[in-house]
């Protein structure tokens, strides 16, 4: 199955690639080797994605700021962790927003830029069940991404949830957000 | 412009630039605020970096309070932009102008004129005025420019083309028309650079006060009998206990207005 693509900015010419995987068996390994800098991509917990755009929100800027020498954290991949979430707490977000030994899904999101991507070496090192990203939908947990997020009913009234977390994720440099 | 491609040039400002296009799958506006030569650069960079930032933080402040205001896609101070979603709908001053010009040829029929209409528009522009002053935003710079008005399902979709003018038109203004609390149309609120997010009961004056003079004259013929009471009709009605202080303020600075104008 080939991976989701989406473009970014064109000023970075890279595209995000986002794979979505079940019934995985060596998380723990995975996690290892994340921590010890050996894959090239970030693994995130699926049950506090919405939907693709919101990976691709907070990768774009990761990119962006890459380029621009303003990364707040280690590397692109951890700051697509951090800049997923609304806090800036960084052990908090990428805790949160990453992988833990136990879970058994996790979307991979690697960077394409001309032919390059990490993508290839990171695939076959991951023993579970690859599957549409659609299917995201069905690890969603919405509750949970309300309650991280900090979006109260109120704000629901007028913005969708997907527009709320974006945002958040866009302007979370500029605006303290209550968490 | 070279830093925007795939974008559109659709309109300059005085102190801002917009474009259209899509960006990341979506139907984007980015707002880049240029640089202005006669400022000292460094000066020029602090000003735009502030206003970038208290746009931002009014725009977030409006959403969490439930005020329909643009999601924002990315803040990029190094290009001096914010792209943010882009609005398939009208301005409240394209949107009234056009009303007035199709109202003076045909009744639109017998539901409603163009008074009962405009009465409809301005209550709810009063009541989102009063909202956002409940919760301590300021805006700034009130204008019938800064405020759009597009249809309840103007969510979604990608490509500009999709929808047009007229279509628009007659939705909003039969959802206008039909009932006064109808869900069917939203108004969203725009261009928060001058925005303040702690208040008195005197900014929330000048912020009706400006409203007030822009209507006057951006609208004369029907800004001082139906769309601006309506508007105050509107705030009284939302703002409860704190209306008639701010009220109060209003008509101080209107008197100092006129004094001014008096001595020249
Ligand atoms: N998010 C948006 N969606 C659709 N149209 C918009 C949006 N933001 C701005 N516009 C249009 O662009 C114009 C100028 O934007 P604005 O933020 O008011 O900047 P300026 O400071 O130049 O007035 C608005 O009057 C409106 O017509
Ligand atoms: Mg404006």
């Amino acid at each position: 199955m080939t991976p989701e693509e989406f473009e970014l900015d064109k000023s970075t010419n890279s595209f995000v690639q986002i794979a979505l995987f079940r019934n995985v068996q060596n998380t723990k390994e995975l996690k290892a080797m994340l921590l010890s800098g050996q894959l090239e991509c970030s693994m995130i917990n699926p049950a506090l994605i919405l939907a693709p755009f919101q990976i691709v929100i907070a990768v774009n800027k990761a990119v962006l700021s890459e380029n621009q020498k303003k990364l707040t954290t280690r590397n692109v991949f951890t700051e697509v962790l951090y800049n997923l979430s609304a806090s800036k707490n960084i052990t908090q977000s990428l805790k949160r927003f990453g992988i833990n030994e136990d879970d058994k899904s996790l979307v991979v999101v690697a960077i394409r830029k001309n032919e390059i991507s990490s993508l290839d070496r990171v695939l076959p090192l991951i023993s579970g069940d690859q599957c549409p990203i659609g299917e995201i939908k069905s690890l969603t947990d919405i509750t949970l991404i309300q309650k991280t997020y900090n979006v109260k009913d109120e704000e629901l009234k007028a913005s969708q949830l997907l527009d709320s977390i974006v945002s958040r994720i866009s302007a979370k440099d500029i605006f303290t957000f209550k968490m | 412009m070279e830093n925007f491609e795939g974008f559109e040039k659709v309109r300059q400002g005085a102190e801002a630039r917009i474009y259209v296009g899509k960006y990341l799958g979506k139907l984007t506006l980015v707002k880049e605020r240029f640089e202005k030569k006669y400022r000292h650069p460094d000066l020029d960079a602090s000003l735009t970096k502030d206003r970038i930032k208290a746009e931002i933080r009014a725009i977030m402040r409006c959403k969490i309070a439930g005020i329909p205001t643009p999601a924002i896609y990315l803040v990029d101070l190094e290009r001096r932009s914010i792209f943010m979603e882009y609005i398939k709908g009208l301005t409240v001053k394209e949107y009234v102008e056009k009303s007035e010009a199709e109202f003076s040829e045909i009744r639109v029929d017998g539901r409603g004129n163009l008074n009962n209409m405009l009465h409809q528009l301005g209550l709810r522009i009063g009541h989102i005025v009063a909202r956002m002053h409940c919760s301590n935003i300021i805006h700034g710079d009130l204008t019938s420019s800064n405020i759009l008005i597009c249809p309840g399902n103007c969510d979604g979709g990608s490509e500009l083309e999709e929808f047009g003018i007229d279509e628009l038109m007659v939705t909003i203004r039969d959802s206008l028309c039909r009932s006064p609390s109808n869900q069917d149309y939203k108004l969203v609120i725009i261009d928060f650079g001058l925005g303040k997010t702690d208040s008195s009961a005197e900014d929330k004056g000048v912020d009706l006060y400006v409203l007030e003079r822009a209507l006057l004259s951006t609208h004369p013929k029907v800004a001082p009998k139906t769309l601006f009471p309506a508007i105050m009709k509107g705030y009284t009605d939302k703002c409860g206990k704190s209306a008639p202080e701010v009220i109060a303020k209003l008509d101080e600075i209107r008197m100092r207005g006129r004094k001014r104008t008096m001595v020249g």
